[in-house]
């Protein structure tokens, strides 16, 4: 937990968010005698003020955004990227979050900066105008930022690379193996049913199609929050959701080696069916999974569940296994067997 | 919960199919409440009769093992202890060794007595 990357890496993400405010509140500060008051504090498309509020009110609203954006980038940055990157992807997420943290503040720095100016040696703020040319000189300070933010990240370690193939395990000449585990997050079919209500709740207040949306993903979270996975003589097969159906299917012949790493689901980008660079995934929880490569190359991971240590028979007569080595050891073997 | 069968054993599959599931619930792969693998499926997977996975199946039933209920399918009942499942395993596998030496199945009950009584 006190791995020193991560705490520079959140330092990183939260406090370009706070020094971005500093230009804004200093000018709001110092350069009182040279602004009207109320300023200008917002403006339309045009570049013509349409909200005003009062100098104090706007250096605590900039303060808030600072420390907000500050608090979240610096949380996800700490939560999101706790171990190495997907399987396969050759993509540091990690430091592309700092980069665009640090793109998020520049444009900040520029549009606040910008506003305040914009009120300069003005004596009715409703003839502020913001300039477009703002707009565009953040944007290019956002793509100058965010790249060297990125480069300063600290990198992830191992980053794209893989642990060792494992060993297949030994199968008989005429013996058959299934191996099965089904895999379930206890709060998806949880989360579907809030959607659910959620949807029919705004349908029923608001408009018929409003909660449709929400109805539709909920009962997707439901149907597909679980799955079996399978490996047999035919490879590795996942059934998704209740029904079994989609079914994701990696053929023994097709599997060039298979390996068990620790994942999250921020590697991926969120659970479910996830593609990302290199590779693709059934990503239901966090912790051990199966990540298998196929003969193209390309990653195929699945998660499975992480079985408490306290599990093992206590008869004592079979010692505790470890489950997603057995089926990536078996998987090794019947791919060779295809071969 | 991994199954393993060989045709090339003397050991009827069924049979087979039960051993590994029990197996399963002694080592922790196969905890209670989890549902095992369809019949169809599993038979599929294995290239099996779906009544040899269902005779398995009930067998493992009748030890108390699991619960098999229409339309859910084969869940390893709550109550199932892995030490149990361990135990059950350890008496299939006397029989099936004292059988292949031509013990009858009183002189097998007459071990286990003497073998409870000297404990």
């Amino acid at each position: 937990m006190t791995d020193p990357r991560r705490t520079y890496r959140t330092l990183l993400a939260a406090v370009p968010q706070l020094i971005a405010v500093v230009p804004a509140v200093v000018l709001l500060t110092t350069a009182n005698d040279r602004l009207p008051d109320p300023i200008a504090s917002h403006f339309g498309p045009s570049g013509a003020a349409d909200g005003f509020s009062s100098v104090g009110a706007s250096v605590v609203v900039m303060a808030a955004l600072g420390a907000g954006l500050a608090l979240v980038l610096g949380v996800s940055a700490r939560l999101a990227f706790t171990s190495r990157p997907a399987p396969g992807s050759r993509r540091d997420l990690a430091r592309w979050f700092v980069g665009i943290a640090w793109a998020t503040a520049a444009f900040l720095a520029t549009i606040l900066t910008g506003s305040v100016a914009a009120n300069l040696d003005l004596a009715d703020a409703g003839a502020a105008v913001l300039p477009g040319t703002t707009f565009l000189l953040g944007l290019l300070a956002a793509a100058v930022a965010g790249p060297v933010g990125a480069l300063l990240a600290p990198r992830t370690p191992d980053a794209g690379a893989a642990p060792p193939p494992v060993p297949p395990a030994s199968i008989g000449a005429t013996e058959q193996i299934s191996w099965s585990r089904a895999v379930g997050a206890p709060w998806l079919p949880i989360a579907g049913a809030v959607l659910i209500g959620a949807g029919l709740a705004l349908a029923a207040a608001v408009h018929q199609a409003a909660g449709v949306g929400l109805a539709v993903a909920g009962i997707a979270s439901v149907l597909l929050g679980s799955a079996r996975v399978v490996v047999d003589r035919r490879g590795l097969t996942v059934a998704l959701g209740l029904l079994g159906r989609p079914r994701v299917h990696v053929p023994a012949e097709d599997v060039e080696a298979v390996t068990v790493a620790e994942i999250s689901p921020a590697q991926f980008g969120g659970w479910g069916y996830r593609i990302v660079p290199g590779g693709r995934g059934v990503i239901i929880r966090s912790g051990q999974a199966l990540v298998v490569t196929r003969r193209s190359g390309q990653r195929f991971t699945v998660t499975l569940p992480t079985r408490p240590a306290d599990s093992a028979g206590s008869a004592g007569c079979h010692p505790p296994r470890d489950d997603a080595e057995t089926a990536a050891g078996l998987l090794s073997a019947v791919a060779s067997k295809a071969r | 919960m991994l199954v393993r069968v060989d045709p090339a054993r003397s050991t009827p599959l069924a049979e087979q199919i039960a051993a590994s599931v029990r197996r399963g619930i002694a080592d922790g792969t196969a905890q209670p409440g989890e549902r095992l693998p369809g019949a169809r499926d599993l038979a599929a997977s294995l290239q099996v009769s779906i009544h040899t996975v269902l005779a398995g199946y009930q067998t493992l039933r009748d030890e108390g093992l699991i619960e098999l209920r229409r339309g859910r399918g084969a869940v390893v009942r709550e109550g199932a202890q892995p030490g149990r499942a361990a135990v059950i395993e350890l008496a299939r596998e006397l029989v099936l060794a004292a059988r292949r030496i031509d013990l009858d199945d009183e002189e097998i009950l007459g071990l286990v007595r003497t073998a409870a009584n000297g404990a």
